[in-house]
C-alpha cells in the first residue's frame, strides 16, 4: 500500500462497517484496527472519554443520591422524626436548586436542576404519605410534573424531558384510573389509549418546535413520544379489530390518523429513521392482527397462524429494507 | 475521513497498511439498530405463528418425538440453506429466521419429551448448547445474536437461582468482558461475522441480568443478589476495567483504577448496577451507542426494580445507593482535580 496511492474509490468517510470489513479480509490487523476505529471517531478518543466520564459521574452520583434519598424516607426509619425526615428532603430539593441559581449555565448546573427535580417526587410523596391529605397518587405526579416544570425549562436537557414525559403520562393514566373509572389501570379502556396518543402527540410537537433550544443525548425525548403514540395507536387499532364489545367508531380513524401523520411527519417533514422504525413496527402489528382477525372469522384458523405469520414476515422484511435505504441515503446526503 | 487521509494517518502512527489501496473497497452501510430490532420481534412473532400453524394443522404432532424431531431439524436446515442461498435478501432472511425460531420451539417440546416434563435444568442446558451450536452455525447476524441472548439466558434458567447462578454470571460477565477486550484480534482472524452478534447478545443477556437482579416474580427476585453473585460481576468489571486501560499513560490508568475500584466497593451488594455498568463502559469504549443508551435505560430500570427487592431492608439499601452516589462524586472531583483543562461538555 501507498499512502499516495490513487482513490479510486467513491470519496465518502470511511466507516466502521469498512473497516470491519477491511479487518475481516486481513487487510488490517488488530492495531491497524483499533488505531483506524480511533481515527474515523468510531471509538472514542482521550477527549471523548473525559467528557462522558465527567458527565456520567456527575449525574450518576446525583441520581444515586436522589434514589437513596428516596430509600430512606420511604424507610421510615423510627429513630429520625418527621421534621427532622422532611427537613433533609426540603435540603435535597432546595440545595441544589440554590447551587442552580447560581451556577453558570453547564454540565453542573444541569446536574444541580435534575437533582432538584427528582427530589421534589420523594418530598411530595412523604408530604402525602406523612400528612394524610388525602391526595391520590395521581396528585403526586401532577404536582411533581408541574412544580418541576421551570426548573426543566432552564435546564432545557433533553434527558431530563424525557423523565419528565414519563411522570406526565404515569400521573395521567393514575387519573384516569382513579377517577374517571375507579378500577385499576386498564390498557383495554380506548380512553386510556387516546389519552396516551394525545398528550404525547402534544409533547412531540412541542419538542419539535423547540428542539435546537433543548440540549443532549440526541433525540431521545422526542423518540419516546414516537413510541408511545405508536403504541397507543396500535393497541387503539387491536381494540377495535379484536373486541367487538368495546368498539368503537372513533378508535380506527384516531389510530390510522395518529400513525400516518406521525409516520408522513418523519418521512416528509423530518427524516428520523428510527421513529418511522417504530411507526412500521405498530403497522405491522395491526396488519397481522387485522390479517389473524379476519381469517379466524373466516373459520380458517390454522390459515389465521400461517397467513399472519407470513404478513409479519412480509411486511417486516419490506420495512427493514425500506428503512435500510432511507438511512443510506441520508447518510449519503 | 476519506480512505487515503485514513491511511495517511496510519502510516504517520507507524500502522503502514501492507495492502492495495485499491482492495480496500467501501462497503454498504449495515442496517441500524431499530431495523434489527424490528426485523427481531417481527422475525419471531412470525417464527411463532408458524409453530401455531403447525400445532393446529398436523394434528398430534407435539405428540410424537420422531415427528418432533424430523420437523426441528428439516426446519433448520432449511434455514441455514436459506440464509446461504440468499444473504442479502431480506425476504428470505426474515423466512429463515421464522423457521429457526419454529424449529427451536419445536426442540425445546423434544428435550421437554425426551427429558421430563420436570426436568427443567437439563432442558436449559440442552437450549443453551443448542443456541451456542446455532451462533456458530447459523450465518446471519441477527440470528447469532437472538441465539447468543436465548443461550445466556438457558444458562440462567438452568441454574435456578441456586448456587450455580454466580458461576454462570461469571462465565457470561468473564466472556463478554474477554470478548469486548479481544474483539479485534478474532476480527483479525476473520471471525467478525461471529463476534460481533456474540459481543451484542452477550451485552443484552447481561443487561437482563442486571435488571433480573432487582426484579420480583411471586414476591421472589428472578435472580438472587448474594455475595457470590456480587463477586462475581464485580470481578468481570474490575478485570475488563483493568484490562481496557492496557497501554494508556500510567496517570490515567492510576485514576481510572481507582473509580473503578470506587464504584465497584460501592456498588458490590447491588450487582444489577455493575452489571449495567460493564455493559456501558464496553459500549462506549467500542463506540456502540445504540448500547449505551440501552444500558443507561437498563441501569435507571435496575434502580427503579432495586427498591422491590426484598433482599435487604430500603435502610440497608439507601445506604448502598448513597455509597454508590459519594463514590461517583469523588470520582467526578477526582478527575476535574487532575484532569483541569479537559472539557466537561454539556
Amino acid at each position: 500500500m501507498s499512502a499516495a496511492a490513487p482513490e479510486r474509490a467513491p470519496l465518502r468517510d470511511v466507516s466502521r462497517a469498512d473497516i470491519d470489513h477491511w479487518t475481516h479480509a486481513g487487510l488490517f490487523d488488530a492495531a491497524q484496527r483499533d488505531a483506524a476505529l480511533r481515527l474515523v471517531g468510531a471509538t472514542p478518543d482521550a477527549a471523548a472519554w473525559h467528557r462522558f466520564l465527567a458527565q456520567l459521574f456527575l449525574f450518576s452520583g446525583t441520581l444515586f443520591l436522589t434514589a437513596a434519598l428516596g430509600y430512606f424516607v420511604a424507610y421510615n426509619w423510627n429513630a429520625m422524626g418527621r421534621f427532622a425526615k422532611i427537613g433533609l428532603l426540603e435540603i435535597a430539593v432546595a440545595v441544589p436548586a440554590i447551587l442552580a441559581l447560581v451556577m453558570q449555565d453547564g454540565l453542573q448546573r444541569r446536574a444541580a436542576l435534575c437533582g432538584a427535580f427528582l427530589a421534589t417526587g420523594p418530598l411530595l410523596a412523604y408530604i402525602g404519605q406523612t400528612y394524610q391529605t388525602g391526595a391520590d397518587p395521581w396528585e403526586l405526579f401532577a404536582a411533581w410534573s408541574a412544580l418541576t416544570l421551570p426548573w426543566l425549562v432552564v435546564a432545557r436537557w433533553r434527558p431530563a424531558w424525557a423523565v419528565w414525559l414519563v411522570i406526565v403520562n404515569v400521573g395521567l393514566q393514575l387519573y384516569l384510573a382513579e377517577v374517571w373509572q375507579p378500577v385499576v389501570l386498564d390498557w383495554r379502556e380506548s380512553a386510556h389509549l387516546a389519552s396516551v396518543i394525545v398528550v404525547n402527540a402534544v409533547a412531540l410537537a412541542l419538542l419539535e418546535r423547540f428542539a435546537s433550544a433543548i440540549h443532549g443525548a440526541g433525540r431521545i425525548a422526542e423518540r419516546l413520544c414516537v413510541l408511545a403514540i405508536a403504541a397507543g395507536a396500535t393497541l387503539l387499532f387491536c381494540l377495535f379489530v379484536m373486541d367487538s364489545q368495546v368498539r368503537q367508531a372513533w378508535h380506527l380513524p384516531v389510530a390510522a390518523l395518529a400513525l400516518g401523520l406521525t409516520g408522513w411527519w418523519y418521512r416528509a417533514r423530518q427524516l428520523d429513521v428510527v421513529a418511522l422504525g417504530f411507526v412500521s413496527l405498530g403497522v405491522i402489528a395491526c396488519a397481522v392482527v387485522l390479517t389473524a382477525k379476519v381469517l379466524s372469522e373466516l373459520h380458517f384458523k390454522s390459515g389465521a397462524f400461517l397467513f399472519g405469520g407470513m404478513v409479519a414476515i412480509g411486511l417486516s422484511a419490506m420495512a427493514g429494507q425500506w428503512l435500510t435505504r432511507l438511512s443510506r441515503g441520508q447518510e449519503a446526503a | 475521513m476519506t480512505r487515503a487521509d485514513l491511511l495517511r494517518r496510519l502510516v504517520d502512527l507507524g500502522l503502514p497498511v501492507n495492502a492495495a489501496s485499491e482492495r480496500l473497497e467501501p462497503v454498504p452501510a449495515q442496517a441500524s439498530w431499530v431495523v434489527r430490532s424490528l426485523l427481531g420481534v417481527m422475525g419471531w412473532l412470525g417464527g411463532l405463528m408458524v409453530l401455531g400453524f403447525f400445532a393446529m394443522f398436523v394434528s398430534g404432532l407435539l405428540d410424537s418425538q420422531p415427528g418432533l424431531a424430523v420437523l426441528s431439524v428439516s426446519l433448520f436446515v432449511g434455514a441455514h440453506a436459506l440464509y446461504r442461498a440468499a444473504p442479502h435478501h431480506d425476504f428470505a432472511n426474515q423466512a429463515a429466521l421464522a423457521a429457526s425460531i419454529c424449529a427451536q420451539a419445536l426442540a425445546m417440546v423434544l428435550f421437554f419429551k425426551l427429558m421430563g416434563s420436570r426436568s427443567h435444568t437439563q432442558v436449559a442446558l440442552l437450549v443453551a448448547a443448542l443456541q451456542l451450536g446455532l451462533v456458530w452455525w447459523m450465518p446471519n447476524y441477527l440470528h447469532r445474536l437472538i441465539s447468543m441472548f436465548f443461550a445466556v439466558t438457558a444458562l440462567f434458567v438452568a441454574a435456578e437461582r441456586g448456587p450455580w447462578t454466580a458461576l454462570v454470571l461469571l462465565a457470561v460477565a468473564g466472556a463478554f468482558a474477554a470478548l469486548a477486550l479481544t474483539e479485534s484480534r478474532w476480527m483479525a482472524r476473520g471471525q467478525r461475522d461471529r463476534v460481533a452478534p456474540a459481543w451484542a447478545g452477550l451485552a443484552l443477556g447481561l443487561l437482563c441480568a442486571g435488571v433480573a437482579h432487582a426484579t420480583q416474580f411471586d414476591r421472589v427476585a428472578v435472580l438472587p443478589s448474594t455475595i457470590w453473585t456480587g463477586m462475581a460481576l464485580s470481578f468481570a468489571f474490575f478485570m475488563y476495567c483493568l484490562y481496557a486501560m492496557d497501554g494508556v499513560e500510567t496517570r490515567d490508568r492510576q485514576y481510572g483504577g481507582m473509580a473503578a475500584m470506587l464504584f465497584w466497593m460501592a456498588a458490590f451488594r447491588a450487582p444489577g448496577l455493575i452489571a449495567c455498568a460493564l455493559v456501558l463502559i464496553a459500549a462506549f469504549r467500542s463506540g456502540r451507542q445504540a448500547f449505551v443508551g440501552l444500558a443507561l435505560i437498563a441501569l435507571l430500570g435496575t434502580l427503579i426494580g432495586y427498591y422491590y427487592q426484598m433482599d435487604a431492608t430500603l435502610l440497608k439499601k439507601s445506604g448502598v445507593l448513597a455509597l454508590c452516589g459519594v463514590a461517583m462524586l469523588l470520582a467526578w472531583g477526582g478527575h476535574r482535580r487532575a484532569y483541569p483543562g479537559a472539557k466537561e461538555g454539556a
